[in-house]
């Protein structure tokens, strides 16, 4: 009964006689040129170390680990579905772990940090396995819980201060990877040259994120979390595994936000629970981030960041009305501008920086 | 045997969509389903496609239980089906769509851009392959929805209502490209309410009735059976004028 499907199905027959001139592109122009804007940028943020001070160089470094936080929240949301809020839990098992690879297994600082994004990924299995089986509003409470949890755990865990915290040996630091070199390339004291080697790794942190989601989105796998927005039922009708496409997704933010919440911990220099595993700094501004830059996009999230920095410099001083001019403005946005700022802009320009469309083309060109 | 459902039974409520169905599918047949409006046919589709569990009764695929296969599971096997209401990926192109049906939908990966234009062709959406489906007309949904189904290279096709709407002779058209289809060893189940059209594909017809099958076998015999006459008689005048 069984006989012939395994090798060639009827209709693939049917449609096998060659029909060629066709393919397929992905960039624009738009995307070549921008890609050669974004390069020259990169070059210029890492030499920045030898032209800017120390405290352009931190600004700098929180805008890169929000667009990194933002771009994986985004992913989660705006391509997952998955409304998430508890990727403080990554954050603060992300920092933890670097912490106590640090301090009981002697890794250099920067390995830790590698073992914490590793252990983010992995830890981010058994939670999903958790957490997915919610829908909707009780997932998000459900992230929450977990991330309670952890912060709780945290907090009685003696190895590492329990809930007062702890602070990183000053030896651990400053015998980290790279930092006696920067040292002397620019000439500069070793406490400075460790926030540069720092600043480094999370510049070299916000491109993986970044890129990484870009590739994600531009591969098949793109497509499948594409096709699942828009419709579920049909998106599984023609085969796409909705699971498992949710699922990389979350491993992707889990493992995301344990770089960033390891990398942030490391300039720090001291953790405790209830920062680490704080919802307001790691997930409410960093919905915000991502309300007010536009769902959806890459580069909502990154002009998202660029924003709430600007903001969070000129109007902090106003103290709780910063914080209700943030809720109405992000109220605002998405009753008014729900595709936010960057969606704007692309509406307005027709421009798209991280292109995903896959044109069909016949002999090179594009039908009307 | 392609496809082998035995006792059936799916309620919703007080309402039986299906009524101990037991039916089967020949390999590379063309098989009509007609019944009015509830009768119950989009949720047979629903059933076989896995997109509703049955309460109980076995469905068997290719020869294997399928009863508790996933919805993709069945697709990946051979199933492709098309909605009743269209159901596009808005956000994505035409061809977009297709790609997904064709990476995730065919078992092996002999898939080819080549192949996906040339379904875009024979369902005439050649000429929207670059359009979001979101911006497409009704007809072109509809389209849409048998182009994305032949994409997963689909042994049996399952079509709910595709040529509802459509003139006569985009009518003729669609007639012509499924006979095609079938022709070319592609089994066919086909709901429709264009009862001319139907007829001058299929071999074989089924009447569901609240959910039971009340007739079934070579459809003029079907058509001119007296209990599916008093099923339509008042509920479709239009098909019954075709019938006549
Ligand atoms: N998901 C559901 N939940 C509850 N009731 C449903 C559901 N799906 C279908 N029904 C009911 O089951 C019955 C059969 O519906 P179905 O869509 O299968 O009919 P149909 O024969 O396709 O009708 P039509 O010709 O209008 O398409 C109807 O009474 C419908 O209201
Ligand atoms: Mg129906």
């Amino acid at each position: 009964m069984s006989d012939t499907h395994l090798d060639t199905s009827a209709a693939k027959k049917a449609f096998r006689s060659g029909t060629d001139g066709y393919s397929v592109a992905v960039g624009t122009r738009t995307f070549r040129i921008a890609m050669v804007v974004f390069a020259l940028l990169i070059i210029g943020l890492i030499a920045a170390p030898a032209f800017v001070g120390r405290s352009q160089i931190r600004d700098m470094m929180q805008i890169m680990l929000l667009i990194g936080l933002a771009q994986c929240w985004n992913l989660l949301a705006g391509y997952g579905g998955l409304i998430s809020v508890g990727q403080q839990a990554f954050v603060g098992l992300g920092a933890y772990f670097m912490f106590y690879c640090i301090i009981y297994v002697g890794m250099d600082p920067l390995v830790a940090v590698l073992a914490a994004t590793v252990g983010g990924a992995i830890i981010s299995v058994p939670i999903g396995l958790l957490t997915f089986r919610m829908q909707g509003a009780y997932f998000a409470v459900m992230t929450w819980v977990v991330a309670e949890v952890f912060r709780i755990l945290a907090s009685i865990y003696p190895g590492l201060g329990g809930g007062t915290g702890t602070g990183l040996p000053r030896s651990a630091t400053s015998e980290m990877f790279g930092i006696e070199a920067t040292a002397t390339l620019f000439d500069m004291r070793s406490s400075t040259s460790r926030e540069v080697v720092i600043y480094w790794a999370m510049l070299l942190a916000m491109l993986v994120v970044v890129i990484g989601a870009y590739y994600m989105l531009r591969s098949s796998r793109g497509l499948a979390l594409m096709a699942i927005k828009d419709d579920e039922v049909a998106a599984e009708s023609v085969g796409v595994d909705i699971t498992r496409s949710k699922f990389i997704v979350y491993v992707f933010a889990g493992a995301g936000a344990a770089l960033f919440g390891a990398l942030y911990h490391l300039q720090k220099g001291t953790i405790d629970p209830n920062s680490a595993f704080s919802v307001i700094d790691w997930t409410a501004y960093v919905i915000f981030i991502v309300v007010i830059g536009g769902l959806g996009t890459i580069m909502g999230p990154i002009v998202g960041a660029i924003v709430f920095v600007l903001l969070e410099t000129f109007l902090a001083d106003f103290g709780p009305w910063y914080l209700m001019f943030l809720g109405a403005l992000a109220i605002v946005m998405m009753l008014f501008a729900p595709q936010g700022l960057w969606g704007i802009f692309t509406e307005r320009t027709g421009i798209e920086l991280f292109p995903t469309r896959r044109r069909l083309l016949r002999d090179g060109k594009e039908r009307p | 045997m392609l496809l082998q459902l035995t006792g059936v039974n799916k309620r919703f409520g007080a309402v039986v969509a299906a009524d101990d169905v037991t039916m089967h599918v020949e390999k590379g047949e063309a098989l009509g389903i007609i019944g009015a409006n509830g009768a119950g046919k989009s949720s047979l589709f629903n059933l076989c496609t896995g997109v509703l569990k049955a309460d109980s009764g076995e469905i068997k695929f290719h020869g294997h239980d399928v009863t508790r296969a996933s919805v993709r599971e069945r697709c990946r096997e051979g199933m492709g089906r098309s909605f009743q209401i269209p159901k596009p990926f808005e956000s994505l192109t035409v061809f977009e769509n297709l790609l997904t049906a064709a990476e995730f939908g065919c078992k092996d990966d002999r898939r080819s851009i080549g192949e996906t234009a040339r379904i875009l062709e024979i369902t005439g959406l050649a000429d929207k392959a670059n359009t979001e489906a979101g911006k497409l007309t009704l007809l072109n949904r509809k389209r849409l929805e048998l182009a994305r189904a032949l994409a997963t290279t689909p042994d049996l096709l399952l079509l709910d209502e595709i040529a509802g709407g459509l003139t006569e002779g985009e009518c003729h058209e669609l007639v012509e490209l499924i006979k095609d289809l079938n022709a070319q060893g592609v089994t066919i189940v086909w709901i429709e309410h264009i009862v001319h059209a139907l007829l001058s594909v299929v071999s074989r017809l089924i009447v569901l009735e609240r959910g039971k099958i009340i007739a079934q076998g070579e459809p003029k015999a079907v058509m001119n059976d007296p209990e599916v006459k008093r099923s339509y008689l008042g509920i479709d005048d239009d098909m019954d004028e075709e019938v006549a």
